[in-house]
């Protein structure tokens, strides 16, 4: 492949990713955007790498003297989210249609602090309820699990709006299992807090009938059934990191390690 | 975790048995070259672009990482986060027993 191919592919594969989730390929503006975050978190990725291998660190390390690592790590340069979620905010303003809401959801997905989080669910609300970027933004951990602790005063507000003006079926689904997650979860909650999550999730199951909200609601109850020892292996059908479809059946004859693993 | 993955998978390349893995990185892009720099020669499903919210830990109701399975050549789950020696033996257990 030559290296023009090479680095053309990824990026082609990754715009091809994105205008599924929207209608109209994302724009140059967009693509700086993006592209400028990676470089930064790059840098100072390869910043701690460099300062991982100084000898005062590996000192440090060697003495776990922990002020004087941390006394390293604080001179470190940071990725400035916030930062990069009001440019998103600003550049949201010119952009329009699906573009728009790209640019705030990216912003909700990527560390934007209460004020610019509370605006962009607002603008979001106002006019991309029915988006397709919005509906894929619904099913992120940064949606259902993030929304209110970017916005800590008045998220839970924004997700009931979503679930009573949304049209999607799946979007007010997802909207009510993050308030359902939102809800007596902690190991002081009340008895009257944990009913209120309870009725939630079984709200979110009802409404998510069909979808992949559905199997995760559904997942301890699966793992119980079908996930112990003895029990028959689900299938698993997908696709590899090739992108070619295949089958966890397709090795049934043989002993497998199925491992859940990630490079991190 | 993947120096033992490496020498499990070479020791059994004549057995029938497979590590099938199920990748949770968000950046399959990123992740490729990493692959050759850890000669990681076995297949994996990806989880998909959103890492470890994906839909098939979803589904597996998989709260840690790695989590692992050890499936017998029936398909029979027999074991459950073994690691280390304690995995080679519960394959090489397996690998005892007849297939059919």
């Amino acid at each position: 492949m030559s290296p023009l191919r090479r680095g053309l592919a990824p990026a082609l594969l990754a715009l091809a990713a994105l205008s599924q989730a929207g209608g109209q390929t994302p724009s140059a503006a967009y693509q700086e955007h993006v592209a400028a975050f990676a470089a930064e978190n790059v840098s100072v990725k390869a910043a701690f790498k460099a300062l991982t291998e100084t000898q005062a660190y590996k000192d440090a390390l060697e003495a776990k003297d922990r002020d004087t690592l941390n006394a390293l790590r604080e001179k470190l340069p940071k990725v400035d989210r916030a930062g990069f979620a009001k440019k998103a905010l600003t550049l949201s303003e010119t952009a329009k249609g699906d573009e728009q809401a790209r640019f705030l959801t990216w912003a909700l997905e990527n560390g934007a602090a209460p004020a610019e989080a509370t605006a962009a669910v607002d603008r979001l609300i106002q006019s991309h309820l029915a988006s397709p970027v919005f509906a894929d933004f619904c099913a992120s951990q940064a949606f259902a699990m993030g929304l209110v602790r970017a916005i800590p005063d008045g998220g839970r507000a924004k997700l009931a709006a979503i679930e009573q003006q949304a049209p999607s079926q799946t979007v007010k689904a997802w909207a009510v299992y993050a308030q359902a997650l939102a809800t007596g979860g902690g190991k002081d909650a009340t008895e009257e807090a944990k009913a209120e999550r309870a009725a939630l999730m079984t709200k979110a199951r009802g409404l998510a009938e069909g979808t992949e909200l559905a199997e995760r609601i559904d997942a301890p109850e699966f793992a119980k059934k079908h996930l112990q020892v003895g029990s028959m292996v689900p299938d698993i059908a997908g696709e590899d990191l090739d992108g070619v479809a295949f089958k966890l059946s397709d090795y049934r004859g043989k002993v497998v390690v199925l491992d859940f693993w990630g490079d991190w | 975790m993947y120096p033992h993955e490496r020498s499990l998978v070479a020791r059994l390349k004549d057995q029938p048995f497979a590590l099938i893995g199920v990748n949770s990185d968000a950046d399959k892009e990123a992740l490729k070259p990493r692959l050759q720099e850890e000669s990681i020669t076995w297949r994996s499903f990806w989880n998909g672009k959103r890492g470890t919210f994906g839909p098939i830990s979803a589904k597996w109701n998989v709260n840690g990482w790695p989590t692992i399975y050890v499936i017998d050549k029936k398909g029979v789950i027999r074991f459950k986060n073994v690691r280390g020696e304690e995995m080679d033996q519960a394959v090489d257990e397996l690998l005892a027993e007849p297939g059919h």
